[in-house]
């Protein structure tokens, strides 16, 4: 990869983050994009840019809307801004995938977990194969698309920060599962008093799901997380901690536990409905400081694993990965060792298609 | 006896001309009509979505200025009037077709790649509109018109196979030339100095960057205002909050105005603010550079293309920028050097260099 071995990168931000900010300029440093009030998601990914350019003496210049300089004498005017320039890494919500004239292009789609996201990256593929077929590099994602009848799968590079920045402090709320009074359940789990994490109670085991909007999305995901649950509801010494998957745009907290109980009603999975005293929500990611000890983490294969450090997995007694069994014979799309990701600890779960073996006839499950 | 050589024929779909109020691409149709009729190399036929326009109803909607005749004409009448039957012909849509693959020469108009390219200023709908079928409609085009090189730039992004079926199609100005001889009959606007900025108030327009631009120096200790010509509505509020009331008394918004008033108002302004975050082709500066108006504008997209010597340029996310350019335009002697390169600029931009590139493609060239 050229742009991470040397010279100077130009890396452009996704515009739905900036549009109705005001920014010191079309052409900023990192500092002041950092002065910016972006997401915790795009802070993420702009660090872990910035350590692996500053660890090749790599320079970074940040360029908020590269298409308004496609042509003639506004391309000159950028260019001129730019410097020596020829590697430029789109970093995109996944509604627009952009270009630099005279750079090669390389993609961070660093969002890809929310549904409306990943659903916005499909019809960009869709809309203009020929756009996506020019890019070079993937960071951190393996996604694939067709153009011109030809499958694309640009090579995809896998990058960790040592020490991302924090997460937001994360509150714990007590699970309870009502499928037939979603919305008033939420409503009053959110409404209720949060627990720090430092009074959860403590526990032989704890299991840590960070869920994901398209991890839940996936039935067979969200029934292997509604099993759980059941499991924990027979072992009071196990702590399961739920964190929900990230906020929509102006969405409460109500509204976050409402879609995670959506998902698991949907698993068909029947669980309990009394209230337990060792599962609970979680407002946002543990950290390698907060994180109790005899830690399981349990993800779904497309999860932002670039949130957080690679010694957090290693604190961690195991990290399962689950994806669907049906990408187990296709190693080109899934690698089948997720070590390098995730660390020595980590292990795969095929996850049995929604429907058929183990499906939601199985014994306890509603019909 | 000698046969008479028959010219060349397309049929021009005219759907956009069905507007009530013409703006934007109704007005580059109109504009393209009125071009193809002066040059007469070509016969023209018009139509709508593959149906027959009499060519009267579209000369009386053209000199109406409105499609509200047509468009009644075209729902009441339309099941009377033939089809467009020779798939042999060439069939030219001053924007997006409707239909693809009709026709053995087809072409189609890109305005801007904005739906791609800055989705988050269009609603969902629209983009699905302009985008869900645009691979299909390019590969059944014969020729690919963009309305100025930037947008081909950007076009060419997302399909770079169709580079060699691109052709420039350049709009032009037309005022009327009754409006000179009104304007000469009223008396000068009494609004001190000012500028105009032309356009419907939508994020891309990017007016926010002169509100919050108001409170810097440059701009505070200037005696210019800004008449801001266009629909309101679009979160203007909410950029107005936290502004002073000396800063917001520097805004005049005049709202939608008919073309003489927006003739008139251009005609009395020292220079035209084009702010836009994007443009496919920005006829706002064309209007102010025929007025002798030099233009204070953007960096961005077709604006430079456009204004070209005419302009002093800005950072389009730089307050900073804008007002640093804002003072150098504002200077009376930098004014007075722009206004001939304002006019000399618009000359280049005529209804004879908008026919032309369909007339050689309407004729094999």
């Amino acid at each position: 990869m050229t742009w991470l071995t040397a010279g100077r990168l130009v890396v452009s931000l996704p515009a739905a983050e900036i549009a109705n900010i005001s920014v010191p300029g079309s052409v900023m440093r990192i500092d002041q994009v950092l002065g910016l009030p972006i997401s915790h998601a795009l802070a993420c990914a702009l660090f872990l840019i910035e350590y692996h350019c500053g660890g090749r003496g790599i320079e970074t210049v940040y360029l908020a809307r590269p298409e308004i300089f496609a042509h003639g004498t506004a391309a000159a005017w950028l260019a001129g801004r730019l410097g020596p320039v020829s590697e430029h890494l789109c970093v995109t919500d996944g509604s627009a995938v952009k270009l630099v004239s005279g750079c090669r292009t390389h993609m961070f789609a660093y969002r890809l977990t929310d549904a409306d996201g990943y659903a916005a990256f499909a019809r960009l593929c869709r809309r203009a194969p020929d756009l996506m077929a020019q890019v070079a590099t993937q960071v951190n994602t393996r996604l694939s698309w067709r153009a011109a009848g030809q499958l694309v799968r640009p090579r995809s590079l896998y990058l960790h920060a040592p020490e991302p920045p924090p997460p937001p402090s994360a509150a714990a709320y007590p699970f309870q599962f009502k499928p037939y009074l979603v919305e008033e359940t939420a409503r009053r789990v959110a409404g209720a008093a949060p627990v720090e994490l430092d009074a959860l109670p403590r526990a032989a085991q704890t299991i840590y799901v960070p869920l994901t909007e398209t991890g839940l999305a996936n039935k067979a995901f969200a029934r292997a997380i509604a099993r759980l649950v059941r499991a924990a509801f027979a072992q009071p010494h196990a702590l399961v901690l739920l964190r929900l998957p990230a906020e929509r745009a102006g969405e409460s907290l109500a509204g976050r536990i409402g879609r995670t109980l959506i998902a698991l009603a949907a698993s068909g999975v029947v669980l309990p409905r009394n209230a337990p005293s060792n599962i609970y929500f979680l407002s946002a990611d543990l950290s390698p400081e907060t994180a109790p000890p005899n830690l399981f983490i349990t993800v779904h294969e497309d999860f932002d694993f670039w949130r957080h450090p690679k010694r957090f997995y290693e604190q961690a007694m195991a990290v399962t990965v689950a994806a669907s069994q049906a990408l187990r014979a296709h190693p080109e799309f899934l690698p089948l060792d997720v070590t390098p990701i995730y660390g020595a600890r980590a292990t795969r779960l095929w996850l049995p298609p929604f429907g058929l073996g183990g499906g939601a006839t199985a014994a306890g499950d509603a019909p | 006896m000698t046969a008479r050589r028959r010219r060349p024929k397309i049929t021009l779909d005219v759907a956009p001309l069905l507007e009530a109020q013409w703006t934007g691409i109704p007005v580059f149709t109109r504009r393209l009509v009125t071009a193809l009729q002066n040059h007469g190399g070509i016969e023209i036929d018009f139509a709508v979505n593959l149906t027959r326009i009499p060519g009267a109803a579209v000369q009386a909607a053209i000199d109406s200025g409105t499609g509200v005749f047509l468009q009644d004409a075209f729902e009441n009448q339309a099941h009377a009037w033939p089809y467009v039957a020779d798939p042999g012909e060439h069939l030219f849509y001053p924007s997006k077709k409707p239909a693809h693959g009709f026709c053995a020469h087809e072409a189609s108009t890109v305005h801007d790649m904005s739906t791609l390219f800055l989705p988050e200023c269009h609603e969902a709908a629209n983009i699905a509109h302009h985008l869900d079928e645009l691979v299909r409609e390019v590969e059944t085009d014969e020729a690919v018109f963009c309305v100025s090189e930037a947008t081909r730039a950007a076009f060419l992004a997302a399909f770079p196979h169709a580079g060699a079926r691109t052709r420039l199609l350049y709009q032009y100005v037309d005022w009327p030339e009754h409006y000179a001889l009104m304007l000469r009959n009223l008396p000068r606007i009494a609004l001190g100095r000012y500028a105009v900025v032309v356009g419907t108030l939508e994020p891309r327009k990017n007016l926010a960057l002169i509100i919050r631009a108001l409170e810097l120096a440059e701009i505070r200790n200037s005696d210019i205002r800004f008449v801001v010509i266009g629909r309101l509505g679009w979160k203007l509020d909410q950029f107005l909050v936290g502004v002073s009331p000396q800063a917001r008394a520097r805004l005049i918004f005049s709202g939608f105005v008919s073309e003489f008033t927006k003739y008139r108002l251009i005609d009395g302004a020292e220079f035209l603010v084009m702010p836009s975050i994007y443009e496919g082709f920005g006829i706002p500066a064309l209007e102010a550079m025929t007025l002798g108006k030099p233009v204070l504008a953007a960096m961005t997209s077709s604006l430079p293309e456009v204004a070209g010597k005419a302009g002093v340029y800005f950072d389009p996310l730089s307050e900073s920028d804008f007002a640093s350019a804002f003072a150098e335009i504002s200077a009376p002697h930098r004014l007075a050097e722009l206004a001939p390169a304002a006019r000399e600029g618009a000359r280049a931009f005529g209804w004879q260099r908008m026919a032309a590139p369909v007339v050689e493609w309407a004729t094999g060239k």
